[in-house]
């Protein structure tokens, strides 16, 4: 077996980011509104965000529909 | 907290969806001509994607916020977690429409075909070279082929909703199934003493 160079470092980012305990998409798409917002104000993540954002680290769906967001809520400055 | 084009609170946006009649006709018209321009902004520079598209979009995003307003938790702006919920079905969509004109043969899951040579950049490092190396053997080794498949086909792009079907499982059964696999991964990497730095190594530049 043999994974294209991006394969390969897309695989090794999401095992360095892999935690014991992550929360699913649902949970994610709960929560993301507020880690959007906080990270649109630039204010700094609280620690119960911080399993959120790692979510976006290792889902490369959720990851895509955080970067739809964040342009979604551009015309709200 | 209200903006400008937010005229609604997130107890007003909740009681009138909520609501019975006209009220809540009117209010979900409302919220539908909100996510249209949501959306617009959220697909701006995908090509292929129709007004009438956008349109099925936020008919699909009213059903989903209507049948899980409780799932609402309050904090942040009504109108942001309606767009979230706006923006996965588009999205979800999208996906699922692509997918569907990828020939079966490249869309199965346990027969992804193999691709190119390691590039030369990770050749040239011998630590590298023992850590892929090290990297392909765990994942031989330590993943069942559910988790294989499941792993790899994630990350050559195979959506979701197509994972899902052809597995028979559910979304969050096959998050924890590839979330399993990548655990499994780290562990077996770590018992054949190769740790995060190693691991980091292989997309630092």
């Amino acid at each position: 077996m043999k994974l294209k160079p991006d394969t390969l470092r897309q695989l090794a980012r999401v095992i360095v980011a892999t935690r014991p305990d992550e929360i699913d998409c649902d949970e994610w798409l709960a929560r993301v509104g507020r880690l959007a917002e906080l990270e649109r104000a630039g204010a700094p993540l609280p620690p119960d965000l911080t399993p959120v954002r790692q979510h976006i680290e290792v889902c490369p769906e959720c990851v895509e529909e955080f970067k739809g967001l964040l342009l979604a809520l551009e015309d709200d400055a | 907290m209200r903006t400008a084009r937010d005229s609604r609170t997130n107890v007003d946006w909740l009681e009138s969806l909520r609501s019975q009649g006209p009220r809540a006709d009117a209010v979900y018209a409302e919220l539908g001509r909100v996510l249209r321009r949501v959306l617009h902004r959220a697909l701006a520079g995908r090509l292929h994607v129709s007004d009438a598209a956008v349109d099925d979009f936020v008919q699909e995003a009213l059903i989903r916020i209507g049948a899980n307003l409780d799932s609402f938790r309050g904090d942040c702006r009504f109108m942001t977690w309606a767009a979230a919920v706006a923006v996965r079905a588009a999205l979800s969509a999208l996906r699922r429409s692509h997918w569907r004109h990828v020939p079966m043969e490249e869309a199965q899951i346990d027969a992804l075909p193999p691709t190119t040579e390691i590039g030369a950049s990770l050749e040239a490092s011998t630590d590298r070279n023992r850590t892929v190396q090290a990297l392909y053997r765990v994942i031989e080794r330590d993943l069942t082929e559910r988790q294989r498949s499941a792993l790899l086909a994630e990350l050559a792009g195979v959506p979701q909703d197509v994972l899902v079907q052809r597995l028979d499982t559910n979304r969050n059964a096959l998050y924890k199934l590839i979330h399993d696999a990548r655990k499994a991964l780290k562990a077996g990497l770590e018992a054949d003493g190769f740790g995060v730095e190693d691991v980091r190594a292989l997309f630092d530049t």
